[in-house]
């Protein structure tokens, strides 16, 4: 609290006399200045020059030994200081000794006036009166005394007070005047210097004033009386001399605190003539003496209210009434005197005359206490800036800093109180030099602990909610005009980049705070609002998990699983944008750590989301998104093909227990202890298809197959508790049914691969079956039934595989591998004999191929060389297999025994042939023989003939098709030979040995035909029977019908013409029997060599008919 | 001396004889047949007797049954038993003729000429043999030479020479003169 300006104008003297010493006295310390100085005096001339009356008094009074007693109970009673009053008179009677009598006059004196103030204290006013007259009487007369001449001051002093006291001011400044004019060297002088002061004051003489108040001011030691518990050092003029006043002056405390009264008045008397840079000059001397002795006393309790710890912080500040009147009013002063003066100006000149003062906090909180009353708002606040900027290093700095901060709230001025805000967070942090250097001030420290933690989280929220705003507001915007694509702009970023300052900076400040986590939490949310994903992700995991010093259990944040959660989804944000190729900015980047595109570093960030996930499911395992969570990260795994962990966290999710599914179990029913958790069907699923899918690249495909088919059944279910996860599994049901069936066909399929592969065919066949009976809607349905007819043909399991083949067909009639199929099915009936059936498979096989043939776009349709030569080998390789396959046609029908079948069989070949090859030539050749068999020779001799006349004799053929050729045309001259043999030469014998003769030509003709095949079996048959032909000729010839008449002579004539013309035919006989027996000097090897040699026997016995020996 | 085709028994229905030798592991058993039905001496057909080889009763009836087989037009039972005294040893003279006439029955020259030579290695002055061989050589080889080498052989190892064989060595001596020739080797 403030007090009054000084009461200086009082009305009453009376008052004034005593008001003003007593508070100086007050400042001081010294107790009642007036009293107590006087007391003191006449207490010291007693006991110096009236030792022995005194002590004598003192006998007479019984009750009252010494006048020390009688001085400090101020004579409370009239009755004791008439006693006394009347001891003294009759002492003065009974004393000699002039010096002795004289002393007890002034005693007298002084017992009057204490008696009237005694009178006058309990209201007996006339009588006082009448009790200071006496006494000032009494004075007068000692003064006019001889007497009077020592201790004149004294006396003058006594009487100055005694006016005083009856409200005779000006007689009093009279006595006054003449004891300073007298006595300049009396120990009242400075005193009644500053009495004459305070009356020149109050007669507002302030220029009279000043210089009384200048003299005290300058007034030196040197003349000055000493006090020394309570002697008066003087000589016996009264004097004091040098040694007394060096051995015996005041106390420097008593001489401080009456130069400060005096320096204060002077100050006053300044100010009231507006001469304010003295009046400040003053008032600042008087100041720096008292902070001289001014040493606030400092409290280090931590525990304190702020308001305690800010009167104790700030002890000695006018603002909180430290107590000494005097700064107090010469702070007020001074602030007054800038009071007019432009706040700028203002803090200049204080900064010129202050801001190196010790009290320098003193001033400006003063005057900014003053502009603050004064509702100058901005210029307190700029005041209490201007300490802090001036003297930063102050321990007051941080105080001002923040009523500077408060101004600016009360003024509403937001803004700029949070400017203020943010440097004192900033100037006060904990790693800044000021904290540091103020660690041993403990009172310090704490004011900016509670302050500073404040302020952070209030920076931290302001900006977090400026962002918000702003961000809302864009968004608006946005939705207003749809052209506005990016809903953070600058300004929207600065404000989040600006709260994540904030927090961390909360962060950095109090690494133990309760409430850290949330700290971090919000530092992540900013983070990520302002696109520092990266940064973002951190905060939110150690919000989360901990790091960076921090424990979450320590922490009072109520949901980690919030920021866990959280940074799983900013992991997410990041991948997206990695995926749509976004390139990093400045933004979205840390230092050390850049954001690229490429699937390498998306897997890295993909792998750090799995790791913050599987943290997250581990840490809050009651969180309804564990789940959703695991299922996520099943997918990351998924894309990473990291297999084994898939499988672990599938498994967790899924509540199997580890190493279940992959046990030694290779049974495709599910093991005992398979109880998979009942999960939301959105968590199964995907955690069913992932783990299959992984289990079958680990190629534990029966745990494949295990998984797919839950992964069916969980699709495939229809009773649903919730509406959501019916919608759930239809949706997904038209997509993923279908491949899923695939899949789980997919596993078995490799484990019949497997088993094949182990070579247990058998096996192989039966997880074939498995998947068509199990899977009959998988696309791997008909490459099963195909493997399963291959490893029947394979197993020679020739009748299943007559089973299967045609339901393959049925089922897949326009497979490509129909005809495949088909040819095992014929091979399956060849391997049965099943002649007739594998006849006709293999006639239809020939025809479907032609059929093909027909439709597949031909050669002369082929756009490119390559696909000309390509298409043309398709159709060349397939006409000849068809070509083979009629050819088994006709050759099973021929072992099944049906001969038409077969003939229809070569026909077939025949009529299909596209070239004159051996194929043509063997399918006649068979015709013929069938024909042969079923004794049609007609046909079977057409089919000779056609034979011969499908080639000239020269054309170029295979060594078969010029054997059939050779065959054909020998059995052709065979009909010539017969039909000559049965020719006979008779009568008439000219026309029928022409006959014969022509059949003998048309023979030779045909079998020198056969000859040049230069086939050698029908070679050697050719030569035997042109021979045999000659030879028979001359047989027949020989034995020819003879001519009738003739006689014996002519007869021999006539035989001997005969032989003439049958030799030459002999002689060609031998000879060509002997072109065969020099073929047989070869090697060759024939039944005609035999019978050429056999009719060389008889045509030429003597060579030829020579027998072997035998026993 | 008899100069005529062989003329053996009908086997051919002998299905005994037919797996027999068409099956080595049964082939002991008809040799065993065989050798009880042969006789023990073998007189040669010119006279001399053979005193160095005589076939074992065993080859002798392999040599039997071979016969019968060709007479009865079995020719692949018929080979299969000769094959059989072969590879049982068959040293003398009649069972390698036999053979050698079968083969050149079959055409089989190249076979017959070793068998022959064969034939000549265990009994060198077998006149019958020469005279085979003689007749091989000339009909079915062409090399006279070796046929009048043969057939001057049989001449002078024959309890007498045949005048047909003179004849015959005339003719080829003529026939070499002319330059007549066919496959000499």
């Amino acid at each position: 609290m403030r007090r009054s300006r000084p009461s200086l104008v009082a009305t009453s003297r009376r008052l004034i006399f005593f008001a003003l010493p007593f508070l100086l006295c007050c400042v001081s310390g010294c107790g009642v200045f007036g009293d107590r100085y006087a007391l003191n005096a006449r207490t010291s001339k007693v006991e110096t020059l009236g030792t022995k009356v005194d002590r004598w008094i003192s006998t007479r009074a019984d009750e009252q030994p010494n006048d020390s007693a009688i001085v400090d109970v101020a004579a409370p009673t009239l009755l004791r200081s008439e006693e006394i009053a009347s001891v003294y008179r009759d002492a003065y009677e009974l004393l000699q000794d002039p010096i002795a009598k004289n002393h007890i006059l002034q005693r007298l004196a002084a017992l009057d006036l204490k008696a009237a103030e005694n009178f006058e204290v309990s209201g007996l006013l006339p009588e006082s009166q009448e009790a200071y007259q006496v006494a000032i009487d009494a004075y007068q007369l000692l003064l006019a005394s001889e007497a009077g001449m020592q201790n004149r001051d004294e006396l003058l002093y006594a009487l100055a007070k005694a006016y005083a006291l009856t409200g005779e001011s000006e007689q009093a400044f009279v006595s006054l005047t003449e004891l300073v004019d007298q006595f300049p060297e009396s120990r009242f002088w400075p005193e009644v210097q500053f009495r004459r002061g305070e009356h020149l004051f109050i007669a507002n003489d302030f220029s009279g004033a000043e210089k009384v108040f200048q003299a005290i001011v300058d007034y030196q030691l040197e003349p000055m009386i000493a006090l020394e518990n309570g002697q008066v050092i003087s000589d016996e003029k009264g004097m004091l001399d040098k040694k007394s006043i060096t051995e015996n002056k005041p106390s420097e405390v008593e001489h401080t605190d009456f130069t400060s009264n005096a320096r204060y008045m002077l100050g006053w008397s300044q100010f009231k003539q507006a001469d304010y840079p003295a009046a400040i000059a003053s008032f600042s001397l008087l100041l720096d003496e008292r902070a001289a002795i001014e040493q606030p006393e400092r409290i280090t309790q931590l525990a304190m209210s702020d308001e305690l710890l800010t009167r104790t912080y700030l002890l000695g500040s006018p603002a909180f009434n430290h107590g000494d009147k005097l700064i107090d009013d010469a702070l007020r002063a001074i602030a007054l005197s800038f009071a007019y003066t432009p706040i700028s100006e203002a803090i200049v000149k204080l900064q010129n005359n202050f801001a190196e003062k010790a009290y320098a906090h003193w001033v400006y909180a003063e005057m900014a206490e003053l502009y603050f009353k004064q509702e100058r708002f901005a210029d307190a606040a700029s005041l209490y800036a201007a300490y802090e900027q001036e003297v930063p290093t102050s321990e007051y700095a941080p105080w001002f800093l923040k009523q500077s901060i408060a101004t600016l709230q009360h003024a509403e001025f937001s803004e700029d109180a949070w400017e203020r805000k943010a440097v004192f967070a900033d100037r006060y942090h904990p790693l800044q030099a000021y904290y540091q250097a103020q660690q041993s001030t403990d009172y310090v420290k704490h004011y900016l602990d509670e302050h500073l933690g404040i302020y952070l989280d209030e920076l931290g929220s302001f900006y977090h909610a400026k962002a918000r705003v702003l961000k809302q507001k864009l968004k608006q915007k946005a939705v207003a005009d749809p052209e506005l694509t990016s809903p953070l702009n600058s300004d929207v970023a600065t404000a989040y980049n600006t709260a994540s300052y904030w927090y961390r900076q909360k962060i950095s400040a109090y690494p133990a705070d309760s409430e850290l986590g949330s700290t971090y939490y919000l530092l992540a949310e900013s983070l990520q609002e302002s696109d520092r994903l990266i940064e973002a992700i951190e905060a939110y995991e150690v919000a989360a998990y901990g790091g960076l010093g921090f424990t979450p259990e320590d922490d009072q944040l109520k949901v980690p699983n919030e920021a866990g959660y959280a940074a799983i989804l900013v992991y997410s944000k990041l991948l997206d944008r990695l995926s749509v190729g976004q390139l990093a900015d400045s933004s979205t980047t840390t230092d050390s750590e850049p954001i690229t595109s490429g699937s390498t570093h998306a897997d890295d960030w993909r792998e750090q989301r799995i790791e913050s996930s599987l943290l997250f499911a581990e840490h809050f395992e009651l969180d309804q998104r564990r789940n959703a969570v695991l299922a996520n990260t099943i997918t990351d795994l998924q894309q990473l093909k990291d297999w084994q962990r898939l499988m672990a966290v599938s498994d967790s999710l899924l509540g199997i227990e580890t190493n279940i599914a992959t046990n030694n179990d290779r049974s495709s029913d599910a093991p005992a202890n398979w109880a998979p958790r009942q999960l939301d069907p959105q968590y199964a699923l995907p955690a069913w298809l992932a783990s299959a899918a992984a289990t079958y690249q680990l190629e534990d495909y029966v745990d494949a197959e295990r998984r797919y088919a839950e992964a069916i059944n969980v699709m495939q279910r229809d009773n649903y508790t919730t509406v959501e996860q019916q919608r759930y599994v239809d949706e997904l049901r038209q997509k993923e049914l279908q491949p899923t069936i695939n899949n789980y066909a997919s596993s078995i399929y490799k484990q019949a691969e497997a088993a094949n592969a182990a070579g247990d065919k058998v096996g192989a066949i039966a997880q074939f079956d498995r998947l068509v009976a199990n899977a009959p809607t998988s696309e791997l349905r008909v490459s099963a039934q195909r493997n399963t007819i291959v490893l029947l043909t394979e197993t020679e399991q020739w009748q299943a595989v007559v089973e299967a083949v045609p339901r393959f067909i049925n089922d897949f009639p326009g497979h490509g591998d129909v005809l495949d199929m088909q040819r095992r099915l014929l091979n399956a009936n060849v391997a049965l004999n099943e002649w007739r059936s594998a006849s006709l498979l293999a006639s239809g096989l020939a025809s479907e191929l032609a059929r093909q043939i027909r439709r597949v776009p031909g050669a002369a349709n082929a756009s490119g060389d390559a696909l000309h030569d390509a298409s043309s080998d398709a159709n060349n390789n397939a006409n000849s297999e068809a070509d083979d396959l009629r050819f088994a046609a006709a050759d099973y029908a021929l072992k099944a025994g049906d001969k038409r079948l077969a003939i229809v069989g070569y026909q077939d070949i025949i009529n299909n042939s596209r070239q004159i090859d051996e194929a043509l030539y063997e399918s006649h050749f068979k015709l013929a023989a069938l024909y042969a068999e079923i004794n049609n020779s007609d046909a079977q001799f057409n089919q000779y003939r056609r034979i011969r006349d499908l080639q000239p004799v020269d054309a170029d053929r295979s060594p078969r098709a010029q054997y059939i050729v050779a065959d054909a045309e020998s059995q052709l001259a065979e009909i010539d030979f017969q039909r000559y043999r049965r020719l006979k030469i008779q009568e008439p014998l000219l026309e029928s040995l022409n006959r014969k003769r022509e059949a003998l030509e048309k023979t030779v003709a045909a079998y020198d035909r056969t000859e040049q095949y230069a086939v050698e079996k029908f070679a050697l048959l050719a030569t035997e029977r042109k021979a045999l032909i000659y030879a028979d000729f001359a047989k027949a010839i020989m034995e020819s019908e003879r001519p009738k008449g003739l006689d014996e002579l002519a007869l021999e004539e006539y035989e001997f013409l005969l032989e003439e013309q049958a030799y030459p035919f002999e002689e060609q006989a031998i000879a060509l029997y002997e072109v065969n027996v020099k073929r047989a000097w070869q090697g060759m090897k024939s039944p005609a060599i035999i019978d050429s040699y056999s009719a060389l026997s008889e045509l030429m016995p003597a060579r030829y008919n020579k027998v072997e020996i035998v026993q | 001396m008899h100069r005529t085709v062989v003329n053996s028994k009908v086997i051919r229905n002998s299905k005994l004889m037919r797996s027999g030798y068409r099956h080595k592991s049964s082939r002991l058993l008809a040799a065993v047949l065989f050798a009880a039905l042969a006789s023990c001496a073998q007189i040669g057909s010119n006279g001399t007797v053979d005193a160095e080889f005589k076939d074992n009763a065993k080859i002798r009836s392999m040599l039997s049954d071979a016969k019968r087989a060709e007479d009865a037009g079995d020719i692949e039972l018929a080979k299969s038993i000769y094959e059989a005294m072969m590879d049982s040893g068959a040293k003398a003279s009649r069972s390698l003729n036999h053979y050698a006439i079968f083969l050149r029955k079959q055409l089989e020259i190249d076979q017959a000429e070793n068998v022959y030579l064969r034939a000549l290695k265990y009994s060198p002055r077998d006149a019958t043999t020469h005279y085979n061989l003689g007749i091989l050589y000339e009909l079915y080889r062409g090399d006279f030479s070796k046929a009048k080498q043969h057939y001057e052989s049989y001449q002078a190892n024959a309890e007498e020479a045949d005048p047909a064989v003179k004849n015959w060595i005339v003719d080829l001596e003529r026939r070499i003169a002319s330059g007549e020739s066919g496959g000499e080797s």
